[in-house]
């Protein structure tokens, strides 16, 4: 599914159906409808190659911000000096990229979850999150690489009380997605420095050998990202 | 004799015109690290324009005392420049009351920052977009597309709502049922309308409930907090999606009504008649 891609090619995931075809040498056609707006765009390039593959969760149905907030179905406490690795889902966007040598430029972004905002703090002070509500794993769970992907959270309490957790805010510029044909993955850490407070930050390593790395929009688009991690401090 | 007695012109002895020397570099010294230091403390609190107009502003306040300070060691008498200052100061400041009130309140309105480019605001009954801040006067861009220019005297003397100082807000409808709609049901409804609005936020949560027994209608409440970006739109969208959902599964509406008993009715007629009146809706 995730994958390059000689154009003329056409896709049908579920309710959505995205075509690139070509009408002419070096002009092509791109169609995508059955998930918001429909899109038609003409793409000028001697290439022939698209890649789809898994981005970051905050480009629909509109980018409105970096952060991305997983509420557990569960919540869990953990006791003093405690590390576990835990597992939960995170919404996927679809990039679809053309290619040009070396080059690629992304030409739309869609998803197949749903989507949901929420604040995370209070009104005057909080933050602007995208929101997913995700059950609680020991292993890696199975889930659709179409709409969900599995995060790997390592969890240290570094506090010397228990903690309860009921959710983690990521900086999703840093975010690290790998993907095969079965799984879409990226790894994230939360450390909890009090009952109210833990910072988080994502891994840039495969949690596999074999997996291959995302282009994320934000690589795409080139932006310089000057902090990844993220400090929780309106509570966990 | 002493090289440091010798006169240089008139009174002005080389000692004396070393001291007028030494303050004036000393001066400029002290303008140029207190300009700079300003520089830095207001970095990423101010513009990067609007912070070399506070800096030069700075510098040559402190570089003109200096100067004062210099001026007697070189002969010159200030007494004298006192009055005829004193007096050209008065017919200045009468003259630019105003300019200065208005450059004053722009150095205060930059430091405290009550509002941002591209913030929706509401300045003393004005409603629009802030466009720039300038050290003299704010430019706004009303909702109609209209130049608006309005002095920094003015908008930091008058009540200003910022729309978006804060992340999210919130906003909120009445809606009317008729008193034989199952109002539990519909309160459902808008709440699965709701869900389904990915700008409608899950937290702060969306409230819906009953909020009085109108005379013509159960009135509900309906709050739900968006992005300050996106609120207007989710507010005129939804609404009418509530509309048609609660139409399309038999919630009304209702009109205004008014019960009138002729005064040749009896009682029970009366009764009758309102209780068949307040089924139909």
């Amino acid at each position: 599914m995730y994958n390059t891609y000689n154009i003329p090619c056409e896709f049908q995931w579920n309710d959505v159906a995205f075509s690139i075809t070509s009408s002419s040498l070096d002009l092509y056609h791109y169609h995508r409808e059955g998930t918001g707006d429909p899109v038609d765009k003409k793409i000028i390039s001697h290439s022939n190659q698209m890649l789809i593959n898994p981005v970051e969760p905050l480009n629909t149905p509109k980018f409105l911000t970096q952060y991305l907030l997983i509420e557990m179905a569960q919540s869990m406490t953990i006791a003093p000096k405690m590390k576990k690795n835990v597992y939960l889902t995170f919404p996927l966007d679809l990039g679809v990229y053309f290619l040009e040598k070396a080059d690629f430029k992304l030409i739309d972004v869609f998803t197949l979850a749903s989507s949901k905002y929420t604040l995370y703090g209070d009104p005057r002070h909080g933050v602007l999150c995208k929101y997913w509500e995700s059950p609680l794993f020991e292993s890696p769970p199975t889930v659709l690489p179409c709409q969900e992907g599995v995060l790997q959270l390592n969890i240290y309490n570094s506090d010397s009380d228990w903690v309860e957790v009921h959710h983690v805010v990521l900086n999703a510029y840093g975010m690290k997605i790998f993907y095969n044909d079965a799984t879409v993955t990226t790894t994230a850490m939360m450390e909890i420095r009090s009952k109210e407070v833990a910072e988080t930050d994502f891994d840039e390593l495969p949690p596999a050998e074999g997996m291959k790395k995302s282009i994320e929009v934000f690589h795409a688009k080139k932006l310089s990202v000057s902090s990844k991690k993220y400090l929780m401090e309106f509570g966990i | 004799m002493n090289i440091f007695k010798k006169t240089l012109y008139g009174d002005v002895t080389l000692t004396e015109f070393s001291i007028a020397f030494l303050l004036i570099l000393f001066g400029l010294l002290f303008a140029k690290v207190v300009s700079l230091y300003v520089k830095r403390f207001l970095k990423d609190k101010i513009a990067k324009e609007h912070l070399d107009i506070i800096a030069k502003l700075i510098f040559y306040t402190i570089f003109v005392i200096a100067l004062i300070i210099a001026l007697p060691f070189l002969g010159f008498k200030l007494s004298g420049l006192l009055v005829t200052g004193g007096v050209v100061g008065l017919a200045i400041g009468f003259a630019s009351q105003n300019i200065v009130g208005n450059l004053i309140s722009g150095i205060f309105l930059i430091i405290e920052r009550p509002i941002k480019l591209g913030n929706a605001v509401n300045i003393d009954g004005t409603f629009g977009i802030v466009e720039d801040i300038h050290i003299m006067s704010t430019t706004l861009r009303t909702f109609d597309g209209i130049f608006m220019r309005v002095p920094n005297q003015k908008v930091f003397t008058a009540n200003i709502t910022n729309f978006a100082s804060h992340p999210v807000r919130r906003f909120e409808y009445t809606i009317g049922i008729r008193y034989s709609d199952d109002a539990i049901r519909a309160i459902d409804l808008i709440k699965g309308l709701i869900d389904q609005q990915p700008f409608a936020l899950k937290k702060p949560e969306p409230q819906v409930f009953v909020d009085n027994l109108g005379d013509s209608s159960v009135n509900l409440i309906v709050r739900i907090w968006s992005p300050n970006t996106e609120w207007f739109n989710v507010k005129i969208e939804l609404l009418w999606k509530i509309k048609t959902l609660l139409e399309q599964e038999g919630i009304e509406i209702p009109f205004p009504q008014r019960v009138i008993w002729q005064g040749n009715d009896s009682f029970e007629s009366d009764m009758t008649a309102e209780r068949k009146d307040s089924n139909a809706g």
